[in-house]
């Protein structure tokens, strides 16, 4: 069987690619339970399946971005051929996905946040501002 | 193996390296800013303070790898010194330019808390 250097270079990109969706999900999802407490007011049984749908879909959308932009194609038209090419380009397409899976990782942290203060406002409704005096009325 | 590759053998460890380290410097000395900035909810210190240093590790260590495609050729000694430096100068130029906007925000918005703070705890009293 033969193999070409893109093969290769696809053997090299998907593990690590997987392997850094499943950190960065582990990671995440581990710190996004006190979140999920906080907005589902302690109840600890929703706040876990919540958490982990969640994280089922952060799976998914990633590693399908990951298989998404996995092809190679060639610049200028000149195939691969040399092992420094093939470092390049496996560089430049991981930094991508890297910098992708921290945009996304900063997006659900401002989910969060965002979910928490809408609890909290649903939780104690602010009171109705009591109505102005009238200036002129004596 | 020409001088590109063993350009990037240096270039990756090296600004991989610097990154993480920063980063742990600032997880490990920011936690006090966030217990300051959190001092309602001390249970999010940690979690928030790891999400942020996780985030931070991406983007940058993501950025030091984008950057590696658009390499010149180099075939001497001298040239990859030249190169190698100025490309880890700019990343390392980069997170110290960062580091201080974070400190500088850090400052104004605490000032601005406490300004208003005070401010409405005249208010009450008069």
């Amino acid at each position: 069987m033969e193999t070409d250097l893109k093969f290769q270079a696809y053997v090299i990109y998907l593990p690590i690619a997987v392997g850094l969706t499943l950190f960065v999900a582990r990671i995440l999802f581990k710190n996004a339970k006190v979140f999920m407490m906080d907005i589902f007011n302690g109840r600890e049984e929703i706040a876990l399946s919540t958490n982990k749908l969640f994280e089922v879909g952060f799976y998914l959308i990633n590693i399908g971005f990951a298989l998404k932009i996995m092809e190679i194609v060639d610049k200028y038209k000149n195939p691969l051929d040399t092992g420094q090419e093939v470092v390049e380009i496996l560089a430049h397409k991981l930094g991508g996905f890297s910098i992708y899976l921290g945009i996304m990782l900063f997006l659900n942290l401002f989910m969060f946040f965002r979910g928490k203060k809408k609890a909290r406002e649903a939780r104690n409704p602010k009171p109705t501002p009591a109505p102005r005096k009238p200036i002129l009325a004596r | 193996m020409n001088y590109n590759v063993l350009t990037y053998l240096i270039y990756l460890p090296a600004t991989a390296f610097i990154t993480i380290r920063v980063g742990w410097m600032c997880y490990h000395y920011g936690e006090v800013f966030m217990k300051t900035v959190f001092s309602k909810e001390p249970e999010l210190v940690k979690p928030v303070n790891q999400l942020l240093l996780t985030g931070y590790c991406l983007l940058n260590v993501g950025y030091a790898f984008w950057v590696l495609y658009s390499w010149d050729h180099i075939d001497s000694l001298g040239e990859m010194m030249a190169s190698l430096f100025q490309r880890m100068s700019f990343i390392i130029l980069g997170l110290g330019i960062m580091h201080y906007v974070n400190i500088t925000s850090l400052i104004i918005a605490k000032t601005i808390k406490y300004r208003f703070i005070n401010r409405f705890k005249t208010e009450t009293k008069i």
